[in-house]
């Protein structure tokens, strides 16, 4: 029998049993309703919103005023209706009992309820509070009307940014941030999770003793890829099963994915299998090294430690995508999973980048399955206490 | 023809095998025996291909074991081990299929593996819901399943109740009259006495006795067990050649005789003494064997 027949076996066998576990069915649910809700949830809060409001005006409103309002109205994409109230005590009324969502005096802005800064509300009723006092202003430095027009007309300076490269914008404003944050974070408990799991399974093995038994029939580095594999592919398909329902609802309720998601969403499961190929085999080697369950932990620890020291540098990278130490960490092949995807979706990267961080990491991990394969054929079958490192490779 | 040769295993400064040869013929059933620690299971590994020892060979069949023919071969290791959430049909065919059989074949073995153990009842449930009884009827049907020409097993008859002893003899003798090889260990003398052709017995890694049950039995002296109305003992000691074992409590005496004597100058001298009850060949049992073996 050929080995891979021999590899797909194993990973069957992983793939069938691990799928049936209920851990494996609640955490998959439960990443998939958690991303399911960060896609609608934000869309609840702002379908809340009216997009018509209507604004009372009474008194000496100044002409600035008003013609901020039909700015206003422009700038926050809502449609924005002035009604001339008779007197202040009339136009409070309304406000109260919500015929009017706002009332502009000759000195005040009147509200019902104070709103919130980031609701159009809030920045309509600010505004306005704002030109009116500017507008009061400017008419006793003695500006003409179509000075002070001008002068409110003006927008803000520019806010120059030191650390953004060649003077560009640090972050565009539809950069898929959001989309890279939880990514990212997806992506590191995946290859934490997936990761451990390939230990644990090993661990588990020499455990019950069954590898004995297997090991009578198939090579150590049979059952190791196929285990790698088969936990591997499980991991890839959970990716898929809780992305499909947020990516699905996303685009039903027709919200606009920003620019480069697609890219991001593609390096992302790149890195998924560049990442856990890399990590699956360390782990792999380090649950070799154990026959007990709780002696795991400390052999496993450096490998989760380079995987949190990644997630680490992941977050740098995403803060400084164009620093020379982000250069660094994205072609570091333990960094790279985490850091690469960061830094291409927010940095500056040369053509070469990549290909080269991809090379980088399936050199390594050639080199870590080699390395992987000794010791977990050198102490696989050794069982009591836990094995030197030393032992497995000779 | 399993074949071993000079098989020699060291660990730090112990020598778990001393160059252990022997072989065992395809229909025959071999007891590997040995105190704890002698190297059985280091040499059963060496043959399964789990342990590369330091210097030896291992041959099937005249040819050195690769890995598909090692696939024929059924192991069932000292210390068992099978999946715990694995249903009983289901790691069967499992075992089978890494074995090399497709997978018609391993689902048609593995029932009737099943049923041959009695395992009908229990053949969805999970392992871990099984005795431990059952669970090592599993673990012979993960032996079993895929039609090995060759079954190694290290202490199959441990833990088993008498029921589950006769199943599993029963099973072994079968195997053995359709043809396969089998090496088991165990330390249940009686038990290999009964079921075994032949033994092969190590000590401290080396092998200090071999051979058929029956040829081995009647190697070394000549035993006799002779019984008068009246103690036998001062007439059979008068005889040259003749020393005395052992007296039973029913008068019986045993006697070894060199190998000059000849059996009937015993009986006479027996006769002579009083009318005679008892005279009869003693055979050494295996467990006698065993521990003159060990202690040498």
């Amino acid at each position: 029998m050929a080995g891979a027949a021999i590899v797909r076996l194993v990973a069957g066998r992983e793939l069938r049993e691990r799928s049936r576990q209920k851990s494996f069915k609640l955490s998959t649910a439960f990443i998939a309703v958690a991303l399911l809700a960060t896609v609608i949830l934000p869309q609840l809060l702002t379908d809340d919103e009216p997009d018509s409001y209507d604004v009372g005006v009474v008194g000496a409103v100044p002409e600035l005023v008003r013609s901020t309002i039909d700015g206003l109205a422009a700038a926050t994409g809502s449609e924005l209706s002035v009604v001339e109230v008779s007197d202040l005590g009339a136009g409070e009324t309304r406000v109260a009992d919500g015929s009017l969502d706002l009332l502009v005096t000759g000195g005040e802005v009147v509200v019902d309820e104070q709103p919130e800064v980031s609701t159009t509300l809030g920045r309509v009723s600010g505004r306005l509070a704002q030109v009116l006092s500017l507008s009061a202003g400017f008419t006793e430095a003695g500006l003409t009307s179509e000075e002070a027009a001008d002068a409110l007309s003006r927008g803000p300076a520019p806010v120059r940014s030191l650390a953004a490269a060649d003077g560009e914008a640090d972050v565009a404003s539809d950069s898929p941030q959001p989309l890279l944050i939880l990514g990212v974070i997806l992506l590191y408990l995946s290859l934490l999770t997936f990761g451990v799991a390939v230990a644990t399974g090993v661990v588990e093995e020499k455990t019950s003793r069954v590898v004995e038994v297997l090991l009578s029939a198939i090579r150590p580095h049979h059952l190791l890829a196929g285990k790698v594999l088969g936990i591997g592919v499980l991991g890839l398909a959970q990716l898929v099963m809780v992305a499909t329902p947020a990516l699905v609802v996303a685009i039903a309720t027709g919200t606009e994915l920003p620019s480069g998601s697609l890219q991001t969403v593609g390096s992302l499961v790149l890195w998924f299998v560049l990442g856990y190929a890399l990590y699956s085999c360390a782990y792999a080697a380090a649950g070799s090294l154990v026959s007990r369950m709780e002696e795991a932990n400390n052999t496993s620890f450096p490998v989760t430690f380079a995987l949190i020291a990644a997630y680490g540098g992941a977050i740098f990278v995403g803060n400084a995508p164009d620093s020379g130490a982000a250069r660094v960490l994205a072609l570091f092949p333990p960094t790279a999973p985490l850091a690469m995807p960061t830094r291409a979706a927010l940095g500056d990267t040369a053509w070469w980048e990549v290909p080269l961080a991809v090379v980088l990491t399936l050199a390594a991990t050639y080199g870590l399955v080699r390395l992987a394969g000794r010791i977990y054929a050198g102490s696989v079958l050794r069982f009591g206490p836990k094995v030197k490192l030393r032992q497995a490779l000779r | 023809m399993l074949e071993l040769s000079d098989l020699t295993q060291r660990y730090g400064n112990v020598l778990a095998l001393d160059g252990v040869s022997f072989s065992v013929e395809r229909g025959r059933i071999c007891g590997f025996l040995g105190p704890n620690g002698a190297g059985k299971t280091t040499a059963m590994r060496a043959v399964m291909g789990i342990l590369e020892p330091d210097a030896g060979t291992v041959r099937w069949e005249g040819r050195p074991i690769n890995d598909d023919v090692r696939r024929r071969f059924g192991y069932m290791p000292e210390e068992r081990g099978l999946y715990k959430t694995m249903g009983v049909r289901e790691h069967l065919v499992y075992l089978a299929r890494l074995h090399g059989q497709s997978r018609g074949d391993a689902l048609v073995s593995a029932d009737r593996w099943i049923d041959a153990l009695g395992l009908t009842e229990r053949a969805e449930s999970k392992v871990e819901e099984l005795s431990l009884g059952n669970q090592q009827r599993v673990q012979l049907g993960g032996a079993l399943a895929h039609d090995p020409e060759l079954l190694v097993l290290d202490e199959p008859f441990s833990g088993l109740d008498p029921i589950g002893v006769d199943v599993m003899s029963e099973v072994l003798r079968k195997q053995a009259a359709q043809g396969v090889a089998v090496v088991f260990s165990s330390h249940q003398l009686d038990l290999v006495e009964d079921l075994c052709d032949e033994v092969v017995v190590v000590h401290r890694g080396a092998k200090v006795l071999a051979g058929e049950v029956g040829a081995l039995k009647h190697e070394g002296r000549r035993r006799f067990a002779v019984g008068i109305e009246g103690d036998a003992s001062p007439a059979l000691e008068a005889v040259v050649g003749v020393t005395l074992v052992t007296r039973r409590p029913d008068g019986v005496v045993v006697v070894e005789l060199e190998d000059d004597v000849d059996p009937q100058v015993v009986l006479a001298a027996a006769s002579t003494a009083g009318p005679l009850t008892h005279f009869s060949r003693e055979l050494p049992l295996l467990s006698e064997l065993f521990r003159r073996a060990v202690a040498a």
